[in-house]
């Protein structure tokens, strides 16, 4: 009777389950969430546009002008036909009508529509981009070197080096050069020395642990979200030159906390799971247990909400070139053809509510499609199947 | 004498998208008073789904009971209506948890949830409560009742909380207890208590137990009666006794002869090949034929009747009930 | 009788309890107090123990997962307490861990034949193609068809998944293996497979397992040598034979008799252990099982009690039963 069975599992199973790669198992569960395939079609038009957009309205004589004043044909409403009578060819519409209307200056809005849309594309994109680079970095590091204790030592280095730096920089080059050479050489005598068996007073003082990487990072933080982001981002624009990169360096600037404590929970609970203690004990390196085993099982929160953040910060770059601290002038963004159209709100109210209407759908797109994501990546969810 | 609970024929199925996933596929068994009754089974062989139908707390949908009726003291509880239903979940049939972490709010203390459940039934003073609850955590064997109800679910140990969360079940002094897998969680020495602790209580208050779990260890210190399941049906039944020294069923003999033993040392553990189906995709015939070392040609076709052995002894394999004679474990 | 794979003294691992912004020190959990065993060539050592006892720690302490507090750990007659990085990427090939976990022990985005490479990798294969192949071997080796290698863990069933976490181990070729309650997540017909699976790899490679469990059963079929855990502390430690047929502390006697199940241990009454498991944090002087031991005295609460030597093998930590 107690025969042994080799291990034969495959061969005995009974009809299996069918098999999915989890991109299929992805789009099974993504096409059964009507919300957020919504917001994703949305996003899909939106992008093209703004390519499109792009394309149409740059160079210098471009298809769709959205800098061209035609002073005669000023506020006229959407869908209207141009006054052949008052227009040089030059100035033609090129649908034949003016789609959204014009704005005070009789400039074609559907035309300083697709620019901004490109606008708010790049600032979406390239503001999240940066605060989920800053995010990953630091909750990476707080998350998985937390444990690891800044030394007095360590502070001192880095005075030293501040120091040297900052003279360097204020233009007294000796005592810059002095501090640096004493930086270089404490960083090298602690680099050779490693543990002395018994170190003396001072020694061990400079070792003392004053805090932990986690602590650090994670303290500076919360003192990041203490500020009001948007009156923070106020107080920078109005400090450096007006121009579209520095909108989008600002904002992204000051919206990676979230992503950093996501990132460093998702590490913290990554680092006590079997298979990296596996990965370890068979002597994979620090760098690639990062990159090959943490990062790819901690970017489904990440995306989740960096595709919220688009939103945000699209929102964020409306905000401001509606206060008239954005994107300067000569450029079209939404917010700014809604800050124009607010003076003519009873006269030609397709100038606010277009924009504003762009704005909200794209918005909200943006949010549906991170939500679905959200529901989709959450493992209990994923659990049943 | 008629049974206290006997659940007849019941189909519990969850709907998937594309599959229907066949979790309960006609399971029919019996408590009676004063009895204990052990399912068990590996899991996903659907004895929680079945507990959870007694109780009315299968989520509809995705769940849907497809067939089969539940008596309890001889009346039908299946269609019952939500209110009628609270009538008699907890306070004629109570359930005890396996994870005794998460089956207790943590923002209320000991003291509130277990005068929660007796006040959910009963109309009675705070104070006398008050005194029950006493009375309930000391039965339990918990030294210090007064101080204890006043102490939230994270100042006690996983024995502990499982005993309060007994002393809830028996708040309203119900006919049956449901455990599922209660001693699964914790720890062999605290498992010895809690299994004594059951045994001490279904003597004093003459109720009944249905027991579900895993373990056949566990089931031979306190069974009465033994339903195996397998894939969503029962696959054997009978006397403790009976199905130790003489089970029928390919599957119950496999399991007990894997059963790992310092007395087997030297020895290659017999194992069953191959794995559990999914729900979704059981196999045809007998759903143990691919892994079943006395399959034959019927197995793949036909679904096997239960064989009467006698005594109450049944077994859903008519191959060896044909070669009864044959066969010696 | 050098033959020992394995020798461990005196190990110690203290975890800080922290509190505050300041993140001070408050108390220790000490959750590995003087642990001494050893394992011979091809054998099983059993470590058992309840939850909280350290014994899970005890592998990671042996692995070089973590660093211990004290104490010495020989392997194979070299002390590797204290080793160097790149002498620690050598031992990577001697000792592996099996956990008990099937579904945390796999990366969820990698496929296993990817995860199995991983070892390979250290072991300096640098051929893609030898590599691929030794990867069909190993699987094979295990029961899996080789041809799944680009799968994804979650395709698999648990004790699939706890196939190819051994496939893993082996992926280095190592001598030692440390198998972290292997078996406790499984159904009792594929625990079954996988107890077999481990024993004819022991045969048909000559491996040594620290194997850690709380099932005694389990511990009772596979090991050679037991060692019972406490809080820390090995209570008793004998030949298998010895340890289940007359058992002496106190606290292995409970551990036995509550063990659910019909065949007890002859001469040993049903006896409950009162209590329950107290936590190792700042724990009080003398005996660790002082609070729920039946045969308790004063005694027991003063001072360390020693690791008692019964016979050569047969090792005790309870004054009273010698």
């Amino acid at each position: 009777m107690t025969k042994f069975q080799p291990h034969s599992e495959s061969s005995s199973e009974a009809p299996p389950a069918p098999r999915r790669t989890q991109g299929q198992e992805f789009w099974r569960l993504f096409k059964k969430n009507r919300l957020a395939l919504a917001g994703l079609a949305i996003f899909l038009i939106f992008f093209i546009i703004a390519v499109a957009g792009l394309s149409v309205t740059s160079g210098t004589r471009p298809y769709f002008d959205p800098a061209l004043v035609r002073l005669p044909e000023k506020l006229r409403p959407p869908l209207s036909r141009p006054n052949l009578e008052v227009l040089i060819p030059g100035e033609m519409p090129p649908l034949g009508m003016y789609v959204f209307g014009t704005d005070d200056l009789g400039r074609d809005v559907f035309s300083r529509m697709l620019q901004g849309a490109w606008v708010s594309l790049t600032v979406g994109f390239v503001a999240v981009g940066i605060a989920v680079f800053v995010g990953i970095l630091l909750g990476g590091i707080a998350g998985y070197y937390g444990q690891t204790s800044i030394t007095i030592n360590h502070i001192f280095l880095f005075c030293l080096m501040l120091g040297g730096a900052s003279a360097f920089a204020f233009g007294s080059l000796f005592p810059g050069v002095i501090l640096l050479i004493a930086a270089i050489a404490f960083l090298y005598r602690s680099a050779r020395s490693g543990k002395p068996a018994k170190p003396s007073l001072a020694l061990a003082w400079l070792q003392k642990g004053a805090t932990s990487v986690d602590t650090l990072i994670m303290r500076f933080v919360d003192i990041m979200l203490c500020f009001p982001s948007f009156f923070l981002i106020l107080t920078v624009v109005a400090l450096l030159p007006a121009s579209i990169y520095n909108i989008m360096i600002v904002i992204g600037l000051t919206s990676w906390m979230g992503t950093t404590r996501f990132v460093r929970a998702e590490f913290l609970s990554l680092r006590e799971q079997d298979f990296v203690t596996a990965a370890k004990a068979l002597g994979v390196g620090d760098r690639r247990i990062i990159f090959r085993h943490m990062i790819p099982n901690a970017v489904a929160p990440v995306l989740v909400s960096a595709t919220i953040g688009i939103a945000g910060a699209i929102l964020t770059e409306a905000g401001l070139s509606f206060l008239g601290f954005g994107v300067p002038p000569p450029y079209a963004t939404w917010g700014n053809i809604l800050s124009d159209g607010k003076r003519f709100i009873f006269d030609a109210p397709w100038l606010t509510f277009i924009p504003g209407f762009a704005i909200l759908i794209v918005v909200l797109s943006f949010n549906l499609f991170g939500e679905g994501l959200r529901d989709i990546l959450n493992p209990k969810l994923r659990e049943r199947y | 004498m008629s049974p206290l609970l006997s659940v007849q024929n019941l189909k519990v199925y969850f709907r998937g998208d594309e599959t229907v996933a066949r979790a309960i596929d006609g399971v029919s068994y019996e408590v009676h008073a004063g009895e204990t009754v052990c399912l068990v089974g590996e899991s996903g062989c659907g004895k929680t789904v079945s507990a959870l139908t007694i109780l009315g707390l299968i989520p509809r949908p995705p769940g849907e009971i497809a067939g089969g009726k539940i008596f309890f003291k001889g009346r039908s509880i299946l269609g019952l209506k939500e209110e009628e239903f609270q009538q008699i979940r907890g306070k004629r049939i109570a359930m005890v948890f396996q994870e005794p972490m998460t089956s207790l709010n943590p923002v209320f203390t000991v003291g509130d949830q277990i005068k929660e459940a007796i006040m959910v039934h009963e109309a009675i003073a705070d104070r006398q409560a008050h005194s029950r609850c006493v009375g309930l955590l000391k039965d339990v064997g918990i030294p210090s009742p007064e101080e204890r109800l006043r102490d939230y679910p994270h100042q006690l140990s996983g024995g502990q909380r499982q005993r309060v969360m007994i002393a809830m079940a028996l708040a309203c002094n119900p006919n049956i207890v449901i455990a599922d897998e209660p001693t699964t969680a914790l720890d062999v020495t605290i498992q010895k208590q809690i299994l004594n602790l059951f045994k001490e209580l279904q003597k004093a208050r003459d109720m009944s137990l249905l027991y579900i779990t895993h373990d056949l260890n566990v089931v031979r210190e306190i069974a009465d009666c033994i339903y195996v399941m397998y894939a969503g049906i029962i696959v054997e039944q009978g006397k403790m006794e009976d199905l130790f020294e003489h089970a029928r069923h390919p599957y119950t003999m496999g399991l007990l002869a894997s059963l790992p033993h310092r007395a087997k040392r030297g020895r290659i553990l017999y194992s069953i090949p191959g794995t559990v189906p999914d729900p979704a995709y059981k196999p045809g015939g007998c759903p143990f034929h691919p892994r079943c070392e006395h399959a034959a040609g019927i197995c793949k076709k036909e679904f096997p009747e239960m064989c009467d052995y006698g005594d109450g002894h049944l077994s859903r394999c008519p191959v060896l009930y044909e070669r009864t004679n044959t066969v010696t474990f | 009788m050098n033959n020992h794979v394995l020798k461990v003294e005196g190990l110690k691992k203290h975890f800080p309890v922290r509190r505050g912004f300041f993140e001070k020190v408050i108390g220790w959990v000490k959750a590995v107090d003087g642990v001494d065993f050893e394992i011979a060539e091809g054998k099983t050592l059993g470590l058992v123990g309840e939850s909280g006892c350290g014994k899970s720690t005890v592998g990671r302490l042996i692995l070089k997962l973590l660093d211990p507090d004290g104490g010495t750990i020989h392997y194979k007659g070299k002390d590797i307490s204290a080793l160097s990085r790149k002498d620690l990427k050598e031992l990577r090939k001697e000792m592996q861990i099996i956990f008990q976990d099937p579904f945390g022990s796999l990366n969820p985005r990698m496929t296993i034949g990817r995860t199995i490479e991983e070892g390979l990798r250290t072991l300096g294969i640098k051929d893609r193609d030898e590599r691929n192949t030794r990867v069909q071997e190993l699987l094979e080796r295990v029961g899996i068809s080789g041809a799944s290698a680009d799968r994804y863990p979650h395709e698999f069933s648990g004790g699939q998944r706890q196939r190819i976490g051994i496939a893993r181990a082996l992926s280095v070729e190592p001598h030692l293996l440390i198998c972290d309650e292997p078996v406790s997540a499984l159904d009792v017909s594929i625990q079954a497979q996988i107890i077999n699976l481990l024993k004819e790899l022991q045969q048909n490679l000559g491996l040594s397992y620290l194997f850690i469990s709380h099932d005694l059963n389990v511990v009772g079929y596979l090991s050679d040598t037991v060692a019972v855990m406490y809080l820390g502390h090995i209570m008793e430690y004998a030949p298998s034979e010895k340890l289940f047929d007359h058992p002496l502390h106190p606290y292995t006697l409970a551990l036995l008799s509550s063990v659910p199940g019909r065949d007890k241990p002859k001469g040993l009454e049903t006896r409950e252990l009162r209590g329950d498991v107290p936590t190792p944090f700042n724990p009080p002087p003398g005996c660790k099982f002082q609070g729920r031991c039946p045969l308790a005295e004063e005694r027991c609460r003063q001072g360390e009690i020693e690791f008692y030597r019964v016979s050569r093998q047969h090792r005790v930590r309870c004054w009273k039963v010698i």
